[in-house]
């Protein structure tokens, strides 16, 4: 753990190196952090030397690995040596030890190297590129050393033809050892974004390679940056947990990306990292964690950030509010919105569209209301279009449809395309095939563009209470039959005596046990279990297959045909007999077996 | 290190620490109060309710976790307890894959599919969501399928699909349209008890629709002064329909108190579905000059009263019913030239079918008929409702040619004909003395599937034996008969007339197939006059033979089937009690069993011995070996199956 640290800390000079190249980002959080963080880095870089010997040992049993403790020991002395091993030496203790990953110090090679040799700022940079032209070499330089050329060359040397890119730019490196500044910044890049997808596609064995290319590559801030913008949070997050110190802008990144109920875990990692890290009380950044959890569907962890938050924002307010609404906890927003009122602050247009959006999710149609008018008496705002169409959703999701359709003619706004657009949505959510016509046209009335082509016809409707001019109801009903006709009510019959309800036969039960343990020992026979389960797990109407190894009794013999009527799938038992074919609440074997 | 692990640990503390700024949750069971002053008390009487229902209380569920977390929230949680019913947001992924599945199928009107999908969702790891439910609810509302409706939301019931509003909706829509206010009221009330939501306004004005139109004014009132207890506002469609209520109760004053009272509740009235009903009340006390100041004021330039179609359409009739025939037609010219689809919706299909009763009350039937074909240009298509209403008056007038040129369009427009068209026309030819065509609409009409009552097929019967035509009649009851449950009345008629032409041996088949038809009663007053009829021609003890006969068949058939139900409980007892140890079906069973099965018998006894055996060796032993006991029977009964299959066909040798 002391080690783990001491490599985060060892890691931070780098913001002041990589911060002269040209960055996407500003730098002014880099160099204060570069300020605060470097001073105390110093002492655990002392402790370094003390921790390599219990490693080297381990090493030496590697007869492939002299080099690697040359290189450990020489990194601050050689440096044409090191561009010449140094890269094959990495992977190799990786190799042969997998779990060596965060602790092991020669993944910090480069940057410790880095550190400890600030006067030479041209040879700073070309260490990237010097691991990517090692691979160059072996064919070009067999006398490199037989050994380890030997055994990279079919993992190493395939992606690289297979990539153009990567060749390319290789290439470019290769040659010109002189002006490797410039490309020294995609190639910093390159291992992590390129290599791992295509290096995994060629080989299951080199995955371990891939390994060792992101380890050997100095993870730096800029590779979580770029992880971040990607969206990678599982890299990210590992490389994190390697060490590597997130910046302001990485976490930005970061917590948007999080921002998905299936990142949680990640979420809360990440979050952990930003708690550690300087900028935790960092107002904006905290908003992003809220919003992250809100998106991540954990309110409960949006809570508790929410009230540790030493100070707040409307922002905060609303992203909390908006959070609620947008996980069906309408009421736990409302409630929240009390509280932000009792505590004395001046609720704003945003506050009230959040305020809307949580009365929505609460299917809160009076309150939404209420507060849509302390709106405009209380605090004097006049709504807007967006309060109007948030009104349109409390109705709509409350399922209040034609409410909604009358709330917009009557609204002092010109609807708009968008609003009936909602409105129509909204009908077809619940099911109002007349209104969904309606609002669809008006809708395509006010943007043509958004008219369905080929739009099947709304059926013509049967019932006749829409208009309700004549009383033509009554009258129907004097010339016809009220009560089905006889062979109606004979079919009717039939039928439902098949799907009449189910009597367990106890008959099968063999215990000595009173009726209705009897009844109870029916239930969990295994057959129903099975096909109970598969008919949660399947989707609808598609057949079953149950293997049982005892014959099926004659009571699940019943149910079974039952619950292929009632459930409209073939259930297909198989038990020591025969296969029984159920479908339609009959059996193949004709209840015969 | 350590120093920033220890700030990270107290972090943890402070998180874990309760708050202390969330308010107290209030009592899960308060009183219910069931009416609001003011709309916030309904706000929170809306909690109050889902409250009620929450597995954990809405607020508290943060604080719940931290007290005891990863524990059963609630150990003791009914299973069948009322749920909340699922929110829009469910309706995603698969789920929402199935909704719009099921919304296409009902597109194409593919109802019994998009029903029967439903339902074998429920039963499969894609849930449907009430939506779809309530989707599929509306179609079959949609299209007067009542009973489908109904079993459908049975099931889903049963299922465990929560309802929601909209679904309370549709099933009191459904039990209105049924005219069965009484179970639609007591619907109304298990939602207002039961449901963790509240009504809606659509709710309440479904409900007073429907009871004010089956004639319940005062129990709508009353569900009036409910809503508006319950901080519902005033709403003048609720009015209008309270107030229609009235006039067709011709009671004016309700309708002026009605209107009074709106007005009272929502300062000025602006909605103008109430101004119909008004002028109408006008009328009814013969305020004739205030009815017109109210419509001018209505319709007049710059009136602030909005009119939908619904409105104009109300104050149609009330001007086109009350002598004012040319202002309706004028008022009508207006709405189709306001008439702007979609935006302007100034009249729908009821317009025309006002103008179309105004027309033909003022005897203009070619105008009637003009307008009616107008319909198509502003996008009405009529429905049977419309037809019949102009079928109705051109048959009431002599226009039996205009009618069946009607009918015959109705079958291009793919408008179905009810019994009430088949009926006018067929009452129309009776008229006419076309006796066959009016046979051959109620042939039509049965053979569509529609259901004439006993009344229609009574008129029928007597419109043809009118004319003398008894077989046709006969060929009438022959189908009829098995179909339609007739009464007294309907056989003596037939069979007088059957007598009257001397068909004797016919009435004697027709009381045959009575006798055999168990549903059907040959009473004594009807045995009288058939006896009475035969004695005439001195066959009188033709009809009691003809009765001891079917006695002594039905009798015969009773005995058969008896001894069949026997033999069957015996084959059935003899196969159970081989399976059985002798625990259950002791020795004495089986001494009392048919000759038939006694060599099975003692094939089943060794082995019931054998079983037994089995179980005295199990009972000593511990419970574990109880497993290997069932699997033991569980072989010897699979021995018995062959045996078993032997018996069975023995018996039924």
């Amino acid at each position: 753990m002391a080690s783990l640290l001491s490599i985060r800390r060892a890691r931070t000079p780098l913001f002041s190196f990589l911060s002269k190249v040209p960055s996407p980002y500003s730098s002014h959080f880099i160099f204060t952090l570069t300020k605060t963080l470097s001073t105390s880095a110093v002492p655990n870089d002392y402790q370094r030397p003390q921790q390599q010997p219990p490693s080297e040992p381990r090493d030496f049993q590697d007869q492939r690995n002299p080099s690697y403790n040359w290189n450990s020991q020489t990194q601050s002395q050689s440096y044409p040596q090191h561009m010449n091993y140094g890269d094959q030496n990495q992977s190799y203790p990786n190799r042969g030890y997998p779990n060596q990953g965060q602790g092991y110090p020669q993944h910090e090679n480069p940057n410790q190297w880095n550190r400890q040799t600030p006067t030479y700022p041209q040879p700073q940079n070309p260490s990237r590129p010097n691991h990517q032209n090692q691979y160059y070499p072996p064919t070009g330089n067999p006398s490199l050393g037989q050994g380890y050329p030997q055994q990279r060359s079919p993992n190493q040397w395939n992606p690289q033809h297979q990539n153009p890119s990567h060749l390319n730019n290789q290439n470019q490196n290769y040659p010109q050892p002189g002006s490797r500044n410039l490309p020294s910044n995609q190639n910093q890049s390159y291992p992590h974004q390129g290599s791992p997808s295509q290096w995994n596609n060629q080989n299951p064995n080199q995955a371990q390679i891939v390994e060792n290319q992101v380890s050997h590559a100095p993870p730096s801030v800029a590779d979580l940056m770029n992880l971040c913008q990607e969206g990678k949070v599982k890299e990210a997050v590992e490389l994190m947990e390697k060490g590597v110190r997130a910046d302001a802008q990485c976490f930005y990144a970061l917590f948007n990306s999080c921002g998905s109920p299936k990142l949680l875990e990640e979420a809360k990692k990440v979050h952990d990292f930003f708690l550690q890290s300087t900028f935790r009380s960092d107002l904006q950044l905290n908003n992003k964690v809220l919003e992250m959890y809100g998106n991540c569907g954990s309110m409960t962890d949006a809570r508790r950030v929410f009230d540790h938050m030493a100070n707040r924002d409307m922002d905060s307010w609303h992203l909390m509010i908006n959070g609620y609404a947008n996980n069906a906890m309408g009421d736990d927003g409302l409630q929240l919105y009390e509280q932000m009122r009792k505590l004395g602050l001046e609720p704003n247009e945003q506050t009230f569209l959040a305020v809307l959006s949580t009365c929505a999710s609460a299917e809160a149609v009076e309150e939404g209301f209420i507060h849509f008018e302390s709106m405009k008496t209380e605090y004097g705002i006049t709504p807007t279009f967006e309060h109007y169409v948030g009104i349109i959703d409390v109705l709509g999701k409350s399922g209040h449809v034609i409410e909604a359709k009358e709330f917009i003619e009557q609204m002092p706004v010109e609807p708009s395309a968008v609003v009936w657009e909602a409105l129509m949505n909204y009908a077809k959510i619940h099911g109002d095939i007349d209104l969904e016509d309606h609002a669809e046209e008006l809708m395509v009335a006010l943007d043509p563009l958004k008219a369905v082509a080929n739009k099947t016809p709304t059926p013509p409707p049967k019932k006749r209470t829409a208009i309700n001019m004549l009383d033509g109801k009554n009258r129907l009903s004097e010339f016809r039959n009220p009560t089905l006709y006889k062979d109606d009510e004979k079919l009717k019959s039939l039928n439902g005596m098949k799907e009449a309800g189910y009597v367990p036969d106890t008959r099968y039960v063999l215990h000595d046990i009173d009726q209705e343990a009897k009844e109870q020992a029916l239930l969990y026979h295994s057959e129903r279990l099975a096909i109970a389960y598969g008919l949660i797990s399947t989707p609808a109407r598609t057949p079953l297959r149950i293997i049982k190894n005892l014959r099926v009794c004659g009571d699940c013999h019943n149910a079974i045909k039952i619950m292929s009527k009632i459930v409209g799938r073939e259930l297909i038992v198989r038990d020591n007999k025969r296969f029984h074919h159920f479908k339609d609440g009959k059996c193949s074997c004709g209840d015969y077996w | 290190m350590a120093l920033s692990k220890a700030s990270f640990f107290t972090q943890l503390k402070t998180l874990t620490k309760p708050h202390l700024h969330h308010p107290p949750p209030p009592p899960l069971l308060s009183l219910r109060h069931l009416s609001f002053v003011t709309p916030e008390e309904a706000a929170a009487e809306r909690r109050r309710r889902k409250r009620r229902l929450r597995i954990e209380p809405p607020l508290s569920s943060l604080r719940h976790q931290q007290a005891q977390p990863r524990q059963n929230p609630n150990p003791n949680h009914n299973p069948n307890a009322p749920k909340l019913p699922e929110p829009v947001s469910a309706l995603s992924g698969n789920r929402l894959n199935l909704h719009n599945r099921i919304l296409g199928l009902i597109r194409v009107n593919d109802l019994d599919e998009a029903a029967l999908l439903t339902r074998h969702s429920i039963y499969s790891n894609c849930r449907p969501t009430i939506f779809t439910v309530n989707s599929v609810l509306a179609a079959l509302l949609r299209q007067s399928r009542y009973s489908d409706l109904l079993s459908l939301h049975r099931f889903i019931t049963q299922a465990g699909v929560a309802a929601n509003v909209v679904t309370h909706n549709l099933l009191i829509n459904a039990y209105l349209d049924c005219r069965k206010t009484d179970t639609a009221l007591e619907h109304y009330k298990q939602l207002i008890n039961d449901a963790p939501f509240n009504p809606s306004p659509t709710t309440y004005r479904i409900l007073i629709k429907g009871i004010v139109d089956n004639g319940k004014v005062e129990r709508a009132l009353e569900l009036k002064e409910e809503m508006l207890g319950k901080g519902f506002a005033a709403d003048p469609v609720v009015y209008s329909y309270l107030m229609l209520g009235h006039v067709r109760n011709l009671n004016a004053d309700g309708v002026f108190e009605l209107y009074e009272e709106l007005k009272e509740k929502l300062g000025d009235v602006d909605d103008g579905v109430v101004v119909g009903s008004l002028m109408k009340g006008y009328f009814l006390r013969g305020m004739e000059k205030e009815a017109m100041q109210c419509y001018a004021e209505a319709v007049g330039e710059g009136s602030k009263i909005r009119m939908s179609a619904v409105a104009f359409n109300s104050v149609l009739d009330a001007l086109s019913k009350n002598g004012k025939f040319d202002e309706a037609m004028l008022l009508f010219e207006r709405m189709m030239a306001e008439y702007n689809p979609p935006r302007r919706l100034s009249m729908n299909l009821g317009s025309f079918n006002v103008m179309v009763d105004g027309f033909c009350t003022a005897g203009r039937f070619k105008d009637a008929i003009e307008v009616f074909r107008k319909m198509g240009e502003k996008r009405c298509s009529a429905d049977t409702l419309s037809y019949n209403n102009l079928i109705e008056q051109l048959c009431n007038n002599g226009m039996l040619a205009e009618a069946e040129e009607l009918y015959g369009e109705m079958a291009n427009k793919g408008v179905n004909p009810d019994e009430f068209t088949y009926v006018l026309l067929m009452d129309t030819c009776f008229k006419e003395n076309r006796t066959d065509d009016g046979a051959g609409y109620f042939r039509k009409m049965v053979e569509t599937g529609l259901r004439p009552n006993l009344a229609v097929y009574s008129k029928l019967v007597d419109g043809l034996v009118k004319v003398g035509k008894i077989d046709e009649a006969k060929s009438f009851y022959d189908l009829m008969v098995k179909k339609l449950k007739m009464d007294e009345a309907s056989y003596k008629f037939l069979m007088k007339a059957l007598f009257e032409v001397g068909k004797h041996d016919d009435v004697l088949k027709m009381i045959g197939d009575m006798l055999d038809d168990d549903a059907s009663e040959f009473t004594t007053d009807l045995q009288e006059f058939v006896k009475e009829e035969l004695r005439k021609e001195g066959r009188e003890e033709d009809v009691v033979k003809l009765m001891e006969d079917k006695e002594r068949e039905k009798a015969e058939a009773q005995a058969k089937e008896a001894a069949a139900t026997e033999a069957a409980k015996a084959s059935a007892k003899a196969a159970v009690s081989s399976l059985l140890p002798s625990k259950l079906f002791g020795s004495k069973d089986t001494e009392n069993e048919p000759d038939v099965v006694i060599g099975n018998t003692v094939e089943a006894i060794s082995v019931n011995e054998e079983v037994e055996d089995v179980e005295q060796e199990s009972i000593g032993d511990s419970p574990a070996e109880s497993g290997s006991e069932e699997a033991t029977k569980a072989h010897n009964s699979a021995d018995l199956d062959v045996k078993s299959d032997d018996r069975a066909e023995q018996v039924t040798v």
